[in-house]
């Protein structure tokens, strides 16, 4: 009855799946690090949208002073948060499960400080972007910029991974905490250079999220569920498994979006499509998707 | 030779005579046999033809006289249901507001009520309607003062015994409970939102409690529950569905997709537009207003060659939607909107605003065009010392009023003729959310829905109203 416009649906796959890497990669490589899921890193995701609300709409800033400042602000946030309640918890020997509850009360809280700041009904920013018609495809200049950003953070943590010291010194922290500091890597400085960059990213992801819709509270935790599948599907600490696993499932809700239409369901549903295939790749491969691709070089 | 020719004439003779008699005997037999025949085939065919022609003659006989008299009863019902409700109305607005309360709710005579009329109240103070439930509370609150101040119900005190939903569904029933089996109380106003309505219809009418909601609009509470304990004074959104094919149709759209949020409110309004325009609906989308991201569906839309969109959301998902839809550029189709993005918060962000300017019609409960809202107003801000500051205050302080009036002619504080009076007096009753007499299944009876567009004037958008609808 009617035609699929394959590359429009191409393109919002990449668009969904780039908002989900940006969230991911940072709880994925403080996770490795730190060794517990962080559940403040919604916050992250929340306030680098309001910083970037702030500035480019109350403020009337240049977009790439808010971008820049979206980054830094959450990056700070979640490098403070490291140094001030994660690590001393950590240093005191608490478990897995208190430094999670510990971060599940920090995330509460930071969304309570913004709501009390800017309020909890939506908030929006007005700005029109330009928009272009290649043939079936539109493309709206906002989705560019996220295009380029994806891109351009992922090059450069390719190299930082690949091919600098402290992308080995990473690596060696993720792969064995101990064995890594008795041959002299500095885990603490590591660490708190990770959680600054997987936040910053994190408010980055905010920050597209707030321009393509709203700004709200809830913000950062309704990316959150999305951001974990993330984690768990491309493995704990993978980078590359990350940006593997964001697109898959960026094209899996999106696809669920057309199956449900078609099948006359609510398209809500497309949550349970996404973690169906989650399950089923797990059951398949329960080292995420890029351990079974590249078993042995853990990045 | 002739003994032998005489053998052989005497034969011929025989077989002569045998011939001419088998003839005249099967002559004779044809046409006796023919008779019988006839005769029985004309009985059978008469009688069947018969009782055929009798029951068409009654059938057609009955549809005639039906007809007639149906003409005849409409008419005349017409005409007396329409200088009725003139004469209502008119007697409504010739006594006004507290003077209606005086006459028929503080002197009255009853001596069977209680010493004490409770009433119970269940409105979202807490959750996603919270901040509305608090303002809308006020309603039900000013409507009890006002009473207390004039006398009280046929001089008893009335007590408002307010719950909190929490904007829950199953909350709304726990708290429903309290009232009813905690409180004893036989009315109810509220809930607000259509699935806490749902949630609690059943138990209402098991207990025999009557509930009057102010602000549920979907067309599921008149299915669920039609003919009950279950009321509302505001209009069902059947007819604002019938309202928007209505729209649809006029602009000439043959291929169509509804667009609706995944609630009672949106799946309502979709079930009704599908029921009435099967053929021309291509595509139904529903989808989930958190998710904040409609590109896919939109593609969706755009890939299925409509060209009319009917679509229902709110003001928060709204907003995005419109503006991703400029976005995919669905701004060359037009869309038919619910009342649920009709207003200034829509205009806030210039994309949206420009999109409905480009492509959107709307339709929306129309005003009342009579109604005590001045009085009401005044005495609102002579209590709370403010201007109400959320829709369907009214609408609470009026379904208030009229269960306490529906109590003081029923004379005896229980559901069943509470109910059966609240019916009654609706046909008389004009509030200060305008005229609100119920239909036999408790919706409203009156529903106008006017059309409104987007227009652009030096740069600035605004809403208009550009025509009414009688769905």
């Amino acid at each position: 009855m009617y035609t699929l416009n394959l590359p429009q649906i191409f393109f919002n796959s990449i668009i969904t799946g780039s908002i989900f890497m940006l969230a991911a990669i940072g709880l994925s490589l403080s996770y490795s690090l730190s060794r517990f899921p962080n559940f403040a890193h919604a916050e992250y995701i929340t306030l680098g949208g309001y910083i970037g609300f702030l500035l480019f709409e109350q403020l009337n800033m240049h977009l790439y002073i808010a971008f820049t400042a979206s980054f830094l602000v959450s990056g700070l946030l979640s490098l403070l948060s490291y140094t001030v309640l994660f690590k001393p918890l950590q240093d005191r020997g608490a478990p897995m499960v208190y430094l999670m509850v510990a971060s599940i009360g920090l995330g509460i809280t930071i969304r309570h400080i913004i709501q009390q700041i800017w309020g909890g009904s939506p908030l929006t920013i007005r700005a029109v972007w330009p928009r272009w018609d290649i043939g079936p495809l539109t493309i709206s200049g906002l989705y560019l910029y996220l295009i380029a950003t994806v891109i351009s953070t992922s090059i450069v943590l390719h190299l930082l991974l690949a091919s600098t010291i402290i992308g080995k010194c990473i690596r060696a922290v993720s792969d064995n905490i101990e064995l890594a500091s008795s041959v002299g890597v500095n885990v603490d400085n590591v660490s708190r250079f990770v959680w600054f960059v997987g936040g910053g990213l994190a408010g980055l992801s905010g920050f597209f999220m707030v321009a393509i819709a709203n700004a709200i509270p809830l913000l950062g935790w309704r990316l959150l569920i999305p951001a974990f599948a993330v984690t768990v599907l491309g493995g704990v600490g993978s980078f590359y498994g990350a940006l593997i696993a964001a697109y898959t499932l960026g094209f899996a809700e999106n696809i669920s979006v057309i199956g449900l239409t078609a099948l006359g369901l609510p398209t809500d549903l497309k949550m349970l499509v996404f973690f169906i295939t989650i399950v089923v790749v797990l059951l398949a491969k329960p080292e995420g998707i890029i351990a079974s691709i590249r078993r042995g070089l853990r990045v | 030779m002739r003994k032998r020719n005489s053998l052989a004439v005497s034969l011929a003779v025989f077989l002569i005579c045998t011939v001419v008699a088998v003839v005249v005997a099967g002559i004779a037999g044809y046409y006796i046999g023919h008779d019988g025949g006839y005769r029985s085939g004309y009985n059978a065919g008469y009688n069947e033809g018969y009782g055929k022609g009798r029951d068409e003659g009654l059938v057609a006989g009955a549809q005639a006289a039906y007809r007639e008299g149906y003409n005849t009863g409409y008419s005349t019902g017409y005409r007396h249901g329409f200088s009725n409700g003139t004469l209502n109305v008119a007697k409504a607005l010739y006594m006004g507001l507290k003077d209606r309360i005086l006459r028929e709710i503080v002197q009255v005579s009853a001596p069977n009520l209680p010493s004490k009329i409770k009433v119970g109240c269940l409105m979202a103070l807490t959750g996603e309607l919270g901040p509305m439930g608090v303002e809308i509370a006020k309603g039900a609150q000013l409507a009890v003062a006002l009473v207390n101040r004039l006398g009280g119900v046929a001089g008893r005190p009335v007590e408002l015994i307010l719950e909190d939903t929490g904007t829950d569904p199953s909350k709304a029933l726990t708290a429903c409970k309290k009232l009813v089996e905690v409180d004893g109380v036989k009315v109810i106003v509220g809930p607000m939102a259509s699935g806490e309505v749902m949630a609690v219809g059943s138990y209402v009418n098991e207990r025999k409690v009557v509930l009057v909601s102010p602000s549920a609009t979907s067309p599921y509470i008149t299915l669920n529950f039609p003919d009950d304990y279950v009321f509302r004074v505001v209009g069902s959104d059947t007819a604002q569905a019938k309202a928007l094919v209505k729209l649809a149709l006029d602009a000439g759209c043959r291929k169509i997709a509804t667009l609706v949020m995944d609630n009672p409110y949106g799946v309502g309004i979709e079930d009704v537009v599908s029921s009435l325009i099967k053929d021309k609906i291509v595509l139904k989308v529903r989808y989930d207003p958190k998710k904040m991201d409609f590109r896919t569906e939109l593609t969706q839309i755009k890939g299925a060659g409509v060209d009319g969109v009917i679509y229902v959301g709110y003001y928060e998902d709204g907003r995005v939607m419109f503006r991703q839809a400029l976005e995919l550029g669905l701004d060359n189709i037009k869309w038919f909107a619910a009342e649920g993005v009709y207003g200034e918060p829509m205009l806030v962000v210039p994309e949206s605003a420009e999109f409905m300017y480009r492509a959107v019609l709307g339709t929306r409960p129309l005003p009342p065009l009579i109604s005590f809202y001045d009085e009401f107003l005044e005495e609102y801000e002579a209590v709370f010392g403010a201007k109400p500051a959320a829709p369907y205050i009214e609408y609470c302080f009026d379904a208030t009023l009229m269960l306490l009036e529906a109590i003081a002619k029923a004379g005896v504080y229980d559901g069943a003729a509470i109910k059966e009076k609240l019916m009654e007096i609706s046909s008389s009753f004009l509030g200060a959310s305008g005229y609100k007499a119920f239909d036999s299944v408790g919706d409203q009876l009156m529903q106008i829905y006017s059309t409104w567009k987007v227009v652009k004037d030096d740069g600035k958008y605004k809403i208009i109203d550009v025509g009414a609808i009688t769905p």
